[in-house]
């Protein structure tokens, strides 16, 4: 039998055969699922990469809803600091921010009894909701004051765009010509292994909650946290409470007192 | 050239995960993947399967991907491995899914000449069942060269072998089919023969 002959009708079965098959639409949807049943648990995964201080992850939670009013179409924020601060020490404040590209005046005490305990230097990024990176990588400051058991972050980052009232915002008011918002966050904080539940991303959607992980996690806790938030100078400023310790007049008296900080 | 480069463009677009990319080469990939599939498991099932595993692979993994032009190979290289796999996992058997399905789809097409589709069934069937009895590698090149049309490089990136082995293994494929065939036609030429002298 000679190879052409062979050959030819090889080539004509297969493309025979393969007319007779049609693939179902079912295959993408399939497909469509499982990438995002993969997507989901990434982002799950992002917060606990390193076995961080479940604060910063916190922050980075936080951001994943206010980014998307500071950003426009920003899904969420992800970020890593150390675990341990970058510095105690308030005089070396000013150098590091300069060279993490902030120019500002930071506030070692504050009048109603905060004290600056640390700093870090986070490094992060805003992605969309496909995982996609927006922008640059850009860098911003993670703050932590105390006054006895109550404590509070402030956490700094550059400007993003337009700002619109965000989705988990429980009140807004005028401080010092700037509009700032006190929002109201949930965190879930679950162990590696967890698979977020219909419920959670449900409640993810309203913006007002969120689901981290770390490494040592082995039950599931839910934190509530509170955040003032403004935009001054194309810094974007984070007041945080964690315990549901910090009154919001502190909160208010902190945020004038870095607002006026800068000004003789 | 043009069309190469709308490919590259839509890869980079795939890359950057934007709106619709993954969508359009799902559209553009889909039938000749998954007939691909089909061939190299032998059911439509595992077939399925391994399109799904393959399409999920590409999405999460194409950063990885750093020379454009390489995608289809890329592609398909992840299609055959997924395939193996799903197909070993399975007690391979004959493909009745495909032929119950066939037939089916062969009957619709009744309009056509009868003897016409009859005669070309019994061909398909000869080399379709000929091809099955080869091992997993001979009817792999097999499907990758006469299907896909992919050249004896691209099947040594895809399936990770030498040029030489995919050559040697083209024409040994080629060969063992051709005795087969051989081998039914002469009994089916006995088979006549014997009918002839019966009814004389």
């Amino acid at each position: 039998m000679e190879k052409q002959i062979i050959e030819d009708r090889i080539k004509t079965m297969y493309q025979e055969e393969a007319a007779k098959l049609q693939l179902p639409e079912s295959v993408k949807l399939q497909i469509d699922h499982r990438i995002k049943e993969v997507e989901n648990k990434k982002t799950v995964r992002l917060w606990g990469k390193k076995k961080l201080v479940i604060l910063v992850a916190a922050v980075m939670l936080i951001l994943s809803s206010v980014g998307c009013y500071a950003l426009g179409t920003s899904m969420y924020s992800k970020g890593q600091a150390n675990a341990l601060p970058d510095t105690t020490d308030f005089k070396d404040v000013s150098k590091i921010t300069k060279e993490a590209g902030f120019s500002f005046h930071a506030v070692e005490h504050f009048s109603n009894g905060y004290s600056f305990q640390g700093l870090r230097v986070s490094t992060a990024a805003e992605y969309d909701e496909k995982g996609k990176i927006l922008g640059e990588e850009y860098h911003s400051l993670i703050f932590d004051y105390t006054n006895g058991d109550k404590k509070f972050t402030l956490f700094m980052k550059p400007f993003g765009g337009e700002i619109l009232s965000p989705k988990n915002a429980v009140e807004e008011k005028e401080i010092e010509g700037n509009q700032v918002y006190f929002t109201k966050y949930v965190n879930k904080i679950v162990p590696q292994n967890y698979q977020m539940t219909q419920e959670d991303m449900e409640r993810e959607k309203q913006g007002d909650f969120g689901v981290s992980c770390t490494s040592d996690q082995e039950t599931i806790e839910e934190m509530t946290s509170y955040t003032l938030s403004w935009q001054e100078n194309e810094i974007e400023y984070y007041i945080t409470d964690y315990e549901g310790l910090v009154s919001y007049e502190d909160m208010e008296e902190v945020a004038r007192q870095i607002m006026n900080a800068g000004k003789k | 050239m043009e069309d190469i480069g709308a490919k590259e463009d839509l890869i980079k677009r795939v890359k950057r995960k934007e709106e619709g990319a993954f969508d359009s080469l799902y559209e553009q990939y889909k039938y000749k993947a998954y007939r691909t599939a089909v061939f190299l498991t032998g059911n439509e099932e595992d077939a399925q399967d391994a399109i799904q595993d393959t399409f999920v692979t590409v999405y999460l993994k194409i950063e990885e991907l750093k020379d454009l032009s390489l995608f289809s190979s890329w592609f398909y290289r992840i299609l055959t491995r997924n395939a193996i796999r799903r197909s070993k996992e399975r007690m391979r058997e004959f493909s009745q899914d495909a032929v119950n399905m066939s037939l089916a789809l062969e009957e619709r097409e009744s309009k056509q000449n009868p003897l016409v589709i009859i005669l070309n069934q019994e061909e398909n069937y000869k080399i379709k069942a000929a091809i099955e009895e080869l091992d997993e590698k001979h009817r792999m090149v097999l499907v990758l060269y006469y299907y896909n049309e992919f050249s004896t490089k691209e099947i040594s990136y895809i399936t990770g072998c030498m040029e030489g082995t995919v050559k040697s293994r083209l024409f040994s494929a080629r060969k063992k089919l051709e005795q087969k065939l051989l081998i039914d036609e002469q009994k089916q030429c006995e088979r006549n023969g014997y009918q002839k002298w019966k009814n004389k």
